[in-house]
């Protein structure tokens, strides 16, 4: 593939197909801020909703975005080739190769970890514009794998390859890398808590580095309270009370700790039966603080009340809609929508969790 | 040396079962089962807490830095550790008899059920029909290119997360259409005399898609010119594909062991010389199907050219992937 020398390109689509580039990272995007309405998130033809009928419907299925053409399509009928990635004088459309972890606003803004073409998707799907991210600063993205955005916009990326944690402004500008001192080894999942702390899984260190508000390293998970330790944490995800969820793949678990960072409990272990695990990933919450759980082997996302209970297993292996292929990550956003990297289908699915109407 | 050729080639004419035991002159090795009762030990693929520590790459039984208290580990004490003799389940999930967590909350009509995972490659697909059909692997508008059989295994750890991003970058099986469109970089590449040094142009992707048929029916769905079927003789007995005869990760690499010198390591430039094994290099033989030569470039070209004759010497060069 070839490679853009350039920081940062974006494409419009407007009425015409117009394509322009940000040839400073910090040109203004005059459409880039725009709320995608509720209608618009759901997809035609879509009807797929875990349980089946006649249980009640908790997770129903909005989107699959294939990429960059799915996006055009919508907006503009048949065009079969509207956003190319331009490098010199050759056209490129950017499709998933391996997503891995998203970051969205709940608006529409999605950011996309695609570790094996070593670039970050960015897909705004009320502007209807596609953009990548693949520098930072002079540095060529290795193998991006964590993506997490700050309150005010800012993108953390972890470059598993690089072993490295970057910090995009909005427009894709690099404001930062983070100092690991030292310690990061291969980073992959990323989540910010409420006070803007920055928590890292590190597979190889097997170690949650703590970052700050101000990006500097203040601690590691696990502390001295927790007996066992991690073998190969991967993902990870804070609920809206900061507690901090570690994917604990290689022990078949997920390791919940407080906001102190005390642990508190394990979720799962290994097995092939509803509850268990074999290749945990993605952890997510929603906003009744239900803990969501891929697994790739299984091809399914299995959801968990704070008790622990097993509330549902949706999805299976498989190319249709609501079937997944060596799934990984999984985020949910500030409206319960539920984003699935489903790997080894190359692609995005998004789906919405049907919260229910009277707290029980 | 030529009696031992000799005898390779009679086991060849014998019986292809032998053929495995004919290859294990050169050093191997450990396999993952291999705990020693001091130290831990086992291969890479032991991901139990006294076998590898987090970081290294090379087997040093002297140098393991154990992962301290990690849930499953391996011991020399199964009484008092049961889940210590536990190194399988890395990656083939052990059955458990019940439902963690209680029956799902949500769907009270669950009944039991075991989750789909891999289990052996005498499976057939069970549900990915398409990527049965060898048309459809001309057909790029279906996504029918996963992964499947034991390729998922793999993948499912070597998913440039959980491990390795320069050696396992996940690729499926489009790529045998269209070639990876992954950048060479760094310790991408794979470097072997004849044919795989990128800098000939023969193969400019560090990887090879896996999980698909390539036969004379395939061949015809593909439209491709320079694509032929690989040689039908003098192909490495050790090079197998499963029973679906697809090609899969176990076609080239051996999870369990590594037949192959466990101990050279492409150098830290990443321009395919040798190099001592430390910490953040990779091996140039990663878990090999063969080894005979004990010296990883040979080994593994061997067993690429198997497919893939790009040595200068091959008539007609045969392709079973596209020029450059």
């Amino acid at each position: 593939m070839h490679r853009t020398s350039g920081k940062h390109v974006r494409c419009h689509v407007r009425a015409f197909f117009i394509i322009c580039f940000s040839v400073f990272a910090f040109l203004a995007s005059g459409c880039s801020r725009a709320r995608l309405s509720d209608a618009a998130w759901q997809d035609q033809g879509l009807d797929v909703v875990f349980p089946r009928p006649p249980e009640r419907a908790r997770i129903k299925l909005l989107k699959v975005i294939n990429g960059p053409r799915d996006v055009a399509e919508k907006s503009r009928g048949a065009m079969s080739k509207v956003f190319e990635f331009i490098t010199g004088s050759q056209e490129i459309n950017i499709d998933f190769y391996t997503p891995q972890c998203m970051a969205a606003d709940g608006n529409g803004l999605i950011y996309i970890a695609d570790p094996s073409i070593g670039l970050i998707h960015k897909y705004d799907l009320a502007a209807k514009e596609v953009s990548y991210i693949f520098q930072a600063g002079d540095k060529k993205l290795g193998s991006p794998v964590g993506v997490a955005l700050d309150a005010a916009g800012n993108l953390y990326v972890t470059d598993s390859l690089l072993a490295a944690v970057f910090k995009f402004d909005q427009d894709g500008k690099l404001l930062a890398e983070l100092n690991g001192k030292g310690k990061l080894q291969r980073p992959a999942g990323i989540a910010v808590t409420s006070k803007g702390d920055k928590f890292v899984a590190d597979i190889l260190a097997n170690k949650v580095f703590i970052f700050d508000k101000n990006d500097l390293l203040k601690g590691e998970l696990p502390g001295g309270d927790f007996t066992e330790s991690f073998n190969r944490p991967t993902y990870l995800a804070v609920d809206k009370q900061d507690n901090v969820y570690v994917t604990d793949t290689m022990n078949f678990t997920v390791r919940v700790f407080d906001a102190n960072g005390r642990y508190v409990r394990s979720q799962g272990k290994i097995g092939d039966t509803p509850g268990s695990f074999a290749r945990p990933k993605g952890v997510a919450l929603d906003s009744d603080r239900n803990l969501y759980v891929m697994d790739s082997i299984f091809g399914n996302f299995q959801i968990f009340d704070q008790k622990g209970q097993l509330l549902l297993y949706d999805g299976q292996e498989g190319l249709l809609p609501g079937e997944f292929m060596l799934p990984s990550g999984i985020f949910i956003d500030r409206n319960d929508r539920i984003y699935i990297s489903d790997t080894f289908n190359h692609r995005i699915q998004v789906f919405q969790y049907l919260k229910e109407k009277v707290p029980q | 040396m030529k009696a031992y050729s000799n005898f390779l080639i009679l086991s060849a004419a014998i019986a292809m079962l032998c053929m495995p035991f004919a290859y294990q002159a050169a050093a191997k090795g450990p396999k993952v089962s291999e705990v020693a009762a001091v130290g831990g030990g086992g291969n890479k693929h032991n991901l139990s807490a006294k076998a590898w520590a987090s970081g290294t790459v090379n087997y040093d039984p002297a140098n393991l830095v154990f992962n301290p208290n990690p849930t499953y580990k391996a011991s020399d004490d199964p009484t008092g550790n049961p889940k210590g003799q536990q190194i399988c389940i890395f990656c083939h999930t052990p059955h458990n008899a019940n439902v963690e967590g209680g029956a799902p909350l949500w769907n009270r009509r669950f009944s039991t059920e075991t989750f789909s995972r891999y289990s052996s490659g005498t499976l057939q697909i069970r549900l990915n029909s398409a990527a049965r059909t060898p048309a459809k692997y001309d057909d790029t508008s279906t996504p029918a290119w996963q992964p499947d059989g034991s390729s998922k295994l793999c993948l499912s750890c070597h998913d440039g997360v959980a491990t390795g991003t320069a050696d396992s970058l996940p690729h499926g099986l489009g790529d045998v259409l269209n070639g990876g469109p992954i950048a060479m970089a760094g310790s991408d590449v794979i470097s072997g005399i004849a044919s795989f040094n990128p800098s000939t142009n023969k193969m400019k992707t560090g990887h090879h898609p896996v999980s698909f048929v390539y036969d004379a029916n395939v061949l015809g769905a593909i439209t491709k010119p320079s694509y032929t079927l690989p040689p039908t003789s003098g192909a490495l007995a050790v090079v197998k594909l499963d029973k679906n005869n697809k090609m899969q990760c176990t076609t080239c690499h051996d999870a369990h062991q590594n037949q192959s010198n466990d101990a050279e390591c492409y150098d830290a430039t990443g321009t395919g010389g040798n190099s001592v094994c430390s910490d953040g290099l990779r091996k140039k033989a990663p878990f090999w199907v063969y080894g005979v030569n004990a010296a990883a470039v040979p080994d593994r070209d061997a067993v690429c050219q198997a497919c893939h004759p790009l040595d200068a010497g091959a008539p007609g060069f045969a392709t079973p992937w596209p020029l450059p």
